[in-house]
């Protein structure tokens, strides 16, 4: 019986092919999908774990977020440094960094800010090397690809930006290696905020100089923030809420951004539902053609006094291989797709996208039961053929 | 079991067209019969109500004591794998399949009971009709080596009637004789009743009686018994 199944496999195996090839994708995408903004969905929320709060100038909370947290380069309204002051010194605050954004090295976002912020206030060390001691020295993300002693000049914006330019005159040296970290800031590298100031303040060297650690109006992009408790963070958050300062807990915000894309979750849901239906349907009508095809087959070996049954059983089991065939190749191909463009995705960004089956998952391989049983329509038509019409086609 | 074949009072139309019409018709067991006629005459009518491919609109076919018509399709496709060897002007191999495989398909489909030993009496029987390579793809046969497959599928569970619709008629003048020549020696061995349709005169001449239809007159013919003599047509 299984000759006969790899017989027939063999003989139409372009028409299989095509078929499979169909159901695969259409497998494929749905997992694809499925798995894709889960990764999303996780990673991106596994990045923003170590952001507590964040207070930034008024503005949207998304954009402060993005930038902040995945570093994505795009003008941020500043504040001014008396607030990144008022909020280190405020009672329900642990620690706080200011955080200075705009240059960059190649793929690597420059962020000013101090000590405190990497090293989680002395809580951990660098993995390698020694912090920044003057404005000439930087600390690298674990994703950079400079090593300690290196030298680089920064642009200042992100390399392709049209008013994009070399801060020619400022050079910094590597000094250390920050510990490995799920988020975007692993690609960063990070330098003292006076060296930006610094920077952005070259033709008037002098006014740094001499107001170094005065300037209450020195530009920053925003504060990160760890409040000593809960209801403090809570507390902090509603006091600078106020006024021309913004404050959000990144968590919260992902929570509203996966809210909009719920429905486009939604929408992608029901698109790989209807690539499913439409596999089945593809299914059903490559069996009627497949079946038509055989039919003169099918009706000799029931001259031959083959049982209807098992003919029944084998064109079922034949259509059903074909199912299962294709969904596997599907499954396969949409979580090695899924795997890549996260991998991708990763690279770019700095932090992992987890590519998991849930329990929730098994759903999926629903397709199969119910392609077999919509499969037994076809195969039921094994039944009708006339047999004496064929015989008789091939009599004189 | 008695291997007779009765048909009475039996009509076989298409819409409006009588095809076949037959008032009385008994082959006996182990009776070698052609039956001839122009095309269209109903031959292979006449064969596929006797094989139970087709059913009779009115009247009775009866195997010994079973009445086919009586049963429905499913149960005559079980007789007739059970009961009867076909063997068709176009081989219906099935593709892809050896030598050996085709002639076991059937079989192994639910035809009949496997039985003892089914795949070395299939070697022997396809060794008797001169096919050397019971493993070759049946894809690659000549047409004449394609009948003898054909030949070795209908005999392998030697069945009591064998029906042929034409056998020779789709092969060369070589072919054709030897694979007569095999039909009626090896349906001779078993003993089995042989009904051919047959165009061919040089196979009718191995038969004992000959029937000849044409279209529109009733048939009333009775062949017993053979004594081996030839037909006289
Ligand atoms: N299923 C059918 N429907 C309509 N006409 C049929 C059918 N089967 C046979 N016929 C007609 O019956 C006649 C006899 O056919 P057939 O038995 O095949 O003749 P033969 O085999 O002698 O050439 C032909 O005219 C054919 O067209
Ligand atoms: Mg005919």
């Amino acid at each position: 019986m299984l000759k006969l199944i790899l017989a027939d496999f063999k003989r139409t195996w372009a028409a299989n092919l095509l078929l499979l090839t169909l159901i695969a994708l259409a497998t494929g995408f749905s997992v694809f999908v499925h798995l894709e903004e889960r990764a999303l969905r996780l990673g991106s929320a596994r990045a923003a774990e170590a952001f507590d709060l964040l207070i930034g100038a008024m503005g949207s909370d998304t954009q402060l977020v993005l930038s902040t947290v995945y570093l994505q380069s795009a003008p941020l309204a500043l504040l001014d440094r008396k607030h990144f002051d008022d909020v280190e010194k405020h009672p329900l605050t642990e620690w706080a960094a200011p955080v200075a954004l705009g240059d960059s090295w190649f793929d690597s976002p420059l962020v000013g800010t101090t000590p405190t912020l990497l090293t989680r206030n002395g809580t951990r060390a660098l993995a390698q090397g020694r912090m920044f001691a003057n404005t000439q020295e930087a600390v690298i993300g674990a994703r950079v690809k400079l090593k300690i002693g290196d030298q680089f000049v920064p642009l200042h914006g992100q390399a392709g930006q049209f008013d994009a330019h070399v801060h020619e005159s400022v050079r910094y040296i590597v000094v250390g290696v920050l510990p490995p970290e799920d988020n975007a800031w692993s690609r960063a590298i990070f330098v003292p905020i006076e060296a930006v100031w610094e920077t952005h303040h070259l033709g008037d060297a002098e006014h740094v100089r001499d107001e170094d650690d005065g300037d209450e109006h020195a530009p920053i992009s925003a504060i990160v923030v760890k409040p000593k408790s809960i209801a403090g963070a809570y507390q902090l958050r509603d006091l600078y809420r106020q006024g021309q300062t913004l404050a959000v807990f990144p968590a919260e915000v992902l929570t509203k951004m996966y809210a909009t894309l719920g429905d486009v979750r939604t929408i992608l849901g029901k698109i790989s539902l209807a690539a499913e239906a439409l596999a089945i349907l593809i299914l059903i009508a490559g069996a009627v053609i497949h079946l038509r095809f055989h039919a003169r087959q099918i009706a000799a070996l029931r001259a031959f006094g083959a049982c209807a049954h098992t003919i029944f059983i084998l064109i079922w089991l034949e259509l059903s291989l074909l199912s299962m065939l294709g969904m596997v190749f599907g499954v396969s191909f949409g979580f090695l797709g899924a795997f890549f463009v996260s991998h991708e995705i990763s690279a770019q960004q700095g932090f992992p996208l987890p590519v998991v089956f849930e329990r929730e998952d098994w759903k999926l391989l629903l397709f199969l039961p119910v392609a077999s049983i919509a499969l037994l329509l076809p195969a039921s038509l094994g039944y009708r053929y006339s047999v004496a019409r064929y015989m008789r086609d091939s009599g004189a | 079991m008695n291997r007779r074949i009765l048909v009475k009072e039996a009509v076989v139309r298409f819409g409006p067209q009588t095809v076949l019409d037959i008032s009385r018709l008994a082959i006996g067991q182990s009776v070698r019969l052609a039956v001839m006629g122009e095309s269209g005459s109903g031959k292979t009518t006449l064969l596929n109500i006797l094989s139970g491919l087709e059913n009779v609109s009115s009247g009775e076919v009866w195997w010994g004591d079973m009445r086919l018509d009586s049963l429905n399709a499913f149960q005559r496709d079980r007789f007739r794998g059970r009961n009867a060897g076909l063997v068709l002007q176009d081989f219906y191999l099935y593709p892809g399949l050896c030598v050996l495989d085709n002639v076991l398909l059937p079989t192994r489909l639910g035809a009949a009971a496997e039985g003892e030993n089914l795949e070395e009496r299939a070697r022997a029987l396809l060794d008797q009709l001169g096919l050397q390579r019971p493993r070759q793809s049946v894809d690659s046969l000549s047409r004449g080596e394609k009948q003898r497959v054909a030949i070795a599928r209908a005999l392998l569970n030697s069945p009591g009637v064998l029906l042929a619709d034409e056998p020779t008629a789709s092969l060369d003048a070589q072919n054709s004789a030897e694979v007569a020549e095999l039909l009626v020696a090896l349906a001779r061995e078993r003993g089995s009743t042989l009904i051919c349709v047959t165009h061919d005169k040089a196979l009718a001449a191995r038969m004992d009686f000959c029937l000849e239809l044409s279209k529109g007159t009733p048939v009333e013919a009775v062949f017993e018994t053979s004594a081996g003599t030839d037909a006289e047509c």
